[in-house]
């Protein structure tokens, strides 16, 4: 394929994906998805690579997403496909690591053929069972598992399907109405790429797609052969649970124009509600890898494949049925600080100091005024970590991008008010740039009594390290009523409560002066 | 008498002026350079051109404004020292932004540093809740602590933006009122007046950059009124608002921040007005420019409105990197494809054009002043599409063979020669901006085909018959007086004024009575300032209402029965609503319950209801052009083709492409399968006739 008409259809394709990302957030109804952006939309090619994604996407389901559609393909060959079908899923290990993130896909046919499948991921403000915190012990306790079913046959709702996740879910409504929000949007994009097949002439996207990855491999091959070959190791130790930490190694190997990151040594998995799907690990790797080597192409398979992934079964980054894992993210998000830590002894320019990640959730689960369920989930961030030149920002979503939820939304949607939300200043680690600053947000409940609540926090005894001489961020707490509770427990609420966050801050970068 | 408008529309590079008499509809234009160390002079060099000569300034009884200074001044950071007044606990809002990357690779990003600095942000006890409650009182002697210490640290302006201000704003005004009384000369901005909306981060944005260009706004727009009275123009003075209304030099002075869009949105109002002229409905309005293109869409004759803006973003045209600002605009596009737009081979091996521009300085190879990057603008001259003896009038020596070798070294890289190199330039270029056109039309859930192509700006007219047809349109419109279009868009668009009041309830509880002692107040408040504008004029009003499904963030605007509200007209709004739900997101949900959060309403009048004749001089009516090849990929041959003298067309005779027609500020590229005429009022129309290669099937 010539590069002028390459590089118009992608940017066509592009455009898109683009497009449909906007819809979905302008018909979405919870603020996970139209506050906090917790969603992303991918088109992948006939066989599951991705081709294009949403410009506004997370690094975890950019990854995750198109092994779900290879896993859809399994379970429903392309002969079993037919135009205005769904598929629909949230499997823990063919999605996205947890349940509450709902994955939906769609195949597009053109001129009788399937040709590509237009996908989503969005995280659902309810999924049923406990209210999301560590303490699950098996999958079972965490809510609704969907195995991989046609929420849409031919263009028809499975109307038992959307019952029985009407049933177990807190706000049905919303749920539904996010839900309507994703497939939607699918519709929208598969005519977008009608519209182009007609308008170019294309029979299909196999070129198409084959030249997008072979170009984008071509090129991550190419950064890869410019750094020095060798194995760089890291370990981390994390906040673990609340009486044991946890352990993470890796070792990444760059042999000529590979790459390939090894896991083994990392803590085994444990009945917790922390263990890091496979799916998940893979996904923060490849992450990391495209920040630090190639930022600046569209993303798409080529930067996936050429990485090879090895962790070892049983772990806590490889965790196997019925493990629980619901908070995956607190293992998950250290990943990419990981691994830029390994790579910051050859390429410290191209990395960055451990921000004060993994991401802060309030989750909580109360009863309205007339006795209804109510479910919510906040999300707050700490400090980046600080660059080879410049200081971390403040309160910013790193590995993740999931934005807060406005204090005025909380104040209308939830049955508390925000007190507070400053940043702690002087929480990022000192160092020749500053570690980013995390926040302090309180809350106080104006709720009836017997609210549950519970937390994503880490970092709260491990502080973000520096790197090259850099000093490591505060660590972060939990307090209700000024008292610090157990940041991995559930914990029940009374009127007139007050919570605080307090995120931790950003590692620095080189030797304070 | 005959009386005259004169509109003034300040850009970045240059100063446009129009007289339009109001009776014959002849314009005459002038364009000056900008004078950015004091605007008013260009515009008095520009006043002195066209007033006297082509009218007496007593007869001059209109004069609109637009300008691009308050949206410069926050992009250069030149506001003044503004404070900032927040409920405690919130004075690092501004600072703590989003929380999120706008781009997810870069680990080097940067975020726009607020506009407030950190010790002039400062927290007062106070509290009002969602419901209405008032958790705190406000604290009256620490709000006068505060403002004094503000005061003390040299604060100019002054913003407050409280928690839940936007539906319980009593601790907002109260807190004016007695700063009104400390310091009567401070001006002071609220947070529910500048932007009534949910979200403090957004909220607190708008409202500080409201305050940062306050005073400048004041001062130049009074120096402005005073210099053009020196002149003898005493003449009501308006200025354009970002979205297409116009507003008095009151408003504008209290709420400059509705003013950054001004510019481009006169433009929009341009296509808008001469779609009107020629019966066409729907246009794409496409500008191009040296470093941009904008693209904004024209329907029913009006263009669309957004309802959120973003100012001086920190990466450029990377949406999510600037400073929201909650107000109305026009709802345009802007992308980084220009004339001065640089080409080069990114990593994958694949040609790639702008954002990055050449600008003025250096410029393009072909302007010979250092220029060393291959442009848009070079790769036109290669192509034959601009004619070097006669680019910008003459006034530069063009060095084409510089262009041709620096687009040799380029092509190399990538196996093409100059011509294939300068080919793939123009088409990625064209193609950037047909994609960026269709995102914003597929946004409106509207079909390209059914619109006509309407080209402005100096590049605009070269490439876009080549986006039109990417895009699939039928037909491109290059108006008269193209490079002057918003200065001229600021007179023919008619006077509107747009009101809002928030509802904020369940569709099936809606009280008619209680919703039209709404709607009566908010017309009367926009047909006031409409009367004023056009004396002797009853305006017409539209009304509209935002509605969502309940517990939905976004809004869909639907437009609304005319009259006052009746149980009747009420049970057409959830139809109204889906069919508008249909069109956007492509099916609804049934049974789910509606809410109207605002309702909305314009006045509109219009000033000019005849049609505008632009003279040409005699010169300009008798210069000889030659023909000359154009790249085979455009014509279709590599044989010389037509080229004409613009002024020489006349309406009746149509021309087939390929061809290329040359006027003062512009040069019309018009490749195979395509017919151009001339109507009446002495606009360009090019119909493009056959499916080529790239367009759309029927």
């Amino acid at each position: 394929m010539d590069p002028i008409t390459l590089e118009t259809l992608w940017t066509r394709m592009i455009s898109i994906v683009d497009e449909g990302a906007a819809a979905m957030l302008r018909s979405s109804f919870s603020t996970v998805v139209r506050d906090s952006y917790d969603f992303s939309v991918i088109i992948t090619d006939r066989t599951g690579n991705s081709l294009v994604q949403a410009t506004d996407s997370l690094p975890s389901f950019i990854g995750t997403l198109p092994r779900t559609v290879r896993a859809f393909l399994k379970e429903y060959p392309a002969n079993t496909l037919k135009p205005g079908d769904v598929l629909i899923t949230n499997d823990m290990y063919d999605g996205t690591g947890h349940l509450p993130d709902i994955s939906v896909a769609r195949p597009i046919f053109y001129k009788g053929e399937l040709i590509a499948f237009a996908a989503s991921t969005a995280h659902a403000p309810d999924i049923g069972g406990k209210i999301r915190s560590p303490e699950p012990r098996e999958i079972f306790e965490e809510g609704l598992q969907i195995p991989m079913l046609k929420l849409f046959s031919g263009g028809q709702m499975d109307q038992t399907l959307r019952a029985f996740l009407r049933k177990n879910v807190r706000v049905p409504d919303l749920v539904e109405g996010d839900l309507a929000a994703q497939t939607s949007t699918l519709e929208l994009i598969e005519r977008g790429i009608h519209s182009l097949m007609a308008q170019y002439h294309l029979q299909d996207l196999k070129e198409l797609s084959h030249e997008i990855r072979t170009r984008a491999e071509n090129a991550l091959a190419t950064a890869i052969a410019a750094v020095p070959d060798g194995s760089y190791s890291a370990e981390m130790e994390t906040d673990g649970l609340t009486d044991s930490p946890i352990t993470l190694r890796v070792k990444v190997t760059i042999k000529g124009n590979e790459v390939s990151l090894d896991f083994a040594g990392s803590s085994q998995q444990v009945p917790k509600a922390i263990n890091c799907a496979y799916c998940y690990t893979l996904s923060m790797s490849a992450y990391a890898i495209k920040c630090a080597l190639a930022p600046d192409i569209p993303n798409n398979e080529g930067f996936v494949t050429p990485i090879s992934v090895e962790a070892p079964e049983r772990s806590i980054v490889n965790p196997v049925f019925p493990a629980s894992g619901g908070s995956r993210v607190l293992i998950g998000h250290y990943i990419p600080s990981l691994i830029f830590q390994a790579l910051a002894e050859v390429i410290p320019e191209r990395v960055l100091a451990a921000s004060g990640s993994p991401i802060w959730c309030l989750n909580l689960a109360s009863l309205d005024s007339q006795g209804r369920p109510q479910a919510n989930l906040f999300f707050f961030n700490g400090g980046m970590g600080a660059a080879s030149s410049r200081d971390g920002i403040h309160c910013m979503s790193w590995p993740g991008n999931i934005s807060a939820t406005p204090s005025e939304a909380i104040d209308q949607t939830a049955p508390l008010h925000v007190v507070h939300k400053k940043i702690i200043r002087g929480s990022g680690g000192a160092g020749r740039y500053r570690g980013g600053d995390g926040q302090s947000i309180m809350f106080e409940y104006s709720g009836n009594d017997g609210a549950a609540i519970s937390f994503l926090s880490e970092r709260t005894t491990q502080p973000a390290p520096g790197i090259q001489g850099g000093l490591p961020g505060n660590v972060g707490y939990l307090r209700i009523n000024g008292k610090d509770v157990d940041p991995k427990s559930q914990h029940i609420l009374k009127q007139g409560d007050r919570i605080e966050m307090g995120t931790p801050g950003g590692g620095g970068y080189g030797h304070a002066s | 008498m005959t009386s005259y408008a004169l509109g003034i529309d300040i850009g970045g590079t240059f100063t446009d002026l129009v007289v339009l008499n109001l009776d014959t509809g002849t314009i005459n234009t002038a364009k000056e350079l900008t004078t950015h160390d004091d605007p008013t002079r260009g515009v008095i060099e520009g006043v002195n051109k066209i007033v006297g000569d082509f009218c007496a300034a007593d007869q001059v009884e209109r004069v609109v404004h637009a300008t691009t200074l308050f949206t410069n001044a926050l992009i250069e950071r030149r506001g003044v020292k503004a404070g900032l007044l927040t409920t405690h606990g919130f004075r690092d809002t501004l600072e703590i932004s989003r929380e999120r990357k706008y781009d997810i690779y870069d680990i080097l990003l940067s975020v726009p540093d607020p506009l407030v600095p950190d010790d002039l942000r400062r927290e007062v006890p106070e509290r009002i809740l969602n419901d209405g409650q008032v958790y705190s009182e406000l604290d009256e002697t620490e709000l006068q602590a505060q403002v004094d210490a503000l005061v003390a640290s040299g604060t100019e302006a002054l913003a407050i933006c409280f928690q839940n201000a936007f539906a319980h704003p009593s601790h907002e005004i109260r807190a004016r009122e007695l700063i009104a009384q400390w310091y009567p000369d401070l001006p002071v901005s609220l947070s529910h007046e500048v932007s009534p909306q949910l979200g403090e981060y957004e909220r607190m944005s708008t409202v500080a950059a409201n305050a940062y260009v306050q005073p400048l706004a004041k001062n130049y727009i009074n120096g402005l009124v005073v210099a053009l009275e020196e002149l003898g123009i005493m003449a009501p003075f308006f200025m354009m608002l970002s979205n297409g209304g116009l507003t008095d030099v009151e408003e504008a002075q209290k709420f400059p921040v509705r003013l950054l869009e001004s510019g481009p949105a006169a433009g929009v109002l341009s296509a808008a007005s001469f779609g009107r002229m020629m019966g066409e409905e729907a246009l794409i309005a496409f500008d191009m420019g040296g470093t941009t293109a904008k693209i904004a869409l024209v329907q029913d004759n009006e263009p669309d409105i957004a309802y959120s803006f973003e100012a001086a973003p920190e990466k450029r045209f990377a949406p999510g990197s600037g400073l929201p600002i909650n107000i109305s605009t026009i709802e345009l596009i802007e992308i980084g494809a220009g004339g001065g737009s640089i080409a080069h081979v990114n990593d994958l091996g694949l040609l790639k054009v702008g954002p990055r521009s050449a600008g003025s300085k250096p410029g393009p190879v072909c302007y010979g002043r250092g220029g060393q990057d291959l442009t848009v603008t070079d790769c036109d001259m290669i192509m034959g599409c601009l004619n070097p003896e006669y680019f910008a009038g003459g006034s530069i020596d063009i060095k084409i063979g510089e262009a041709k070798s620096v687009a040799v070294g380029l092509g190399s890289s990538i196996g093409l020669d100059a011509d294939g190199a300068a080919f793939g330039v123009y088409d990625i270029v064209c193609e950037n901006m047909a994609a960026a056109a269709r995102v914003h039309v597929a946004r409106h859930g509207q079909d390209v085909r059914n619109f006509s192509f309407f080209a402005t700006g100096g590049a605009g007219p070269v490439h876009a018959v080549n986006v039109a047809r990417k895009l699939g349109a039928k037909r491109v419109i290059i108006p008269l007086a193209a490079g002057v279009a918003s200065a001229l868009g600021l007179l023919l668009a008619p006077a509107r004024l747009d009101r809002v009041a928030p509802v904020g309830q369940s569709l099936n509880r809606i009280d008619p009575a209680e919703l039209n002692t709404k709607f009566d107040a908010i017309i009367s408040s926009a047909a006031s300032i409409v009367e004023r504008t056009v004396a002797g004029k009853k305006p017409r009003i539209e009304r509209f209402a935002d509605m969502r499904y309940a517990r939905q963030g976004y809004d869909i605007t639907v437009r609304l029965p005319d009259g006052p509200v009746t149980e009747d007209t009420l049970a057409t709004w959830r139809d109204r609503f889906e069919s508008e739900y249909r069109k956007q997101f492509s099916s609804v949900l049934a049974g789910q319950a509606i809410e109207v959060t605002n309702i909305r309403a314009f006045a509109i009048s219009p000033t000019f209801d005849g049609t505008v004749k632009l003279e040409v001089s005699d010169d300009e009516q008798s210069r000889e052009v030659r023909d000359r090849p154009l790249h085979t990929g455009l014509s279709g041959t590599s044989d010389v083709i037509t080229v004409l003298n613009r002024s020489t067309m006349t309406d009746g005779q149509t021309w087939a492409g390929p061809l290329v027609i040359e006027e003062q500020d512009s040069t019309v590229v018009v490749g195979q399968a395509a017919e151009v005429r001339v109507d009446t009022l002495g606009n360009l129309i090019v119909d493009l006739t056959h499916e080529a290669p790239a367009a759309l099937e029927g």
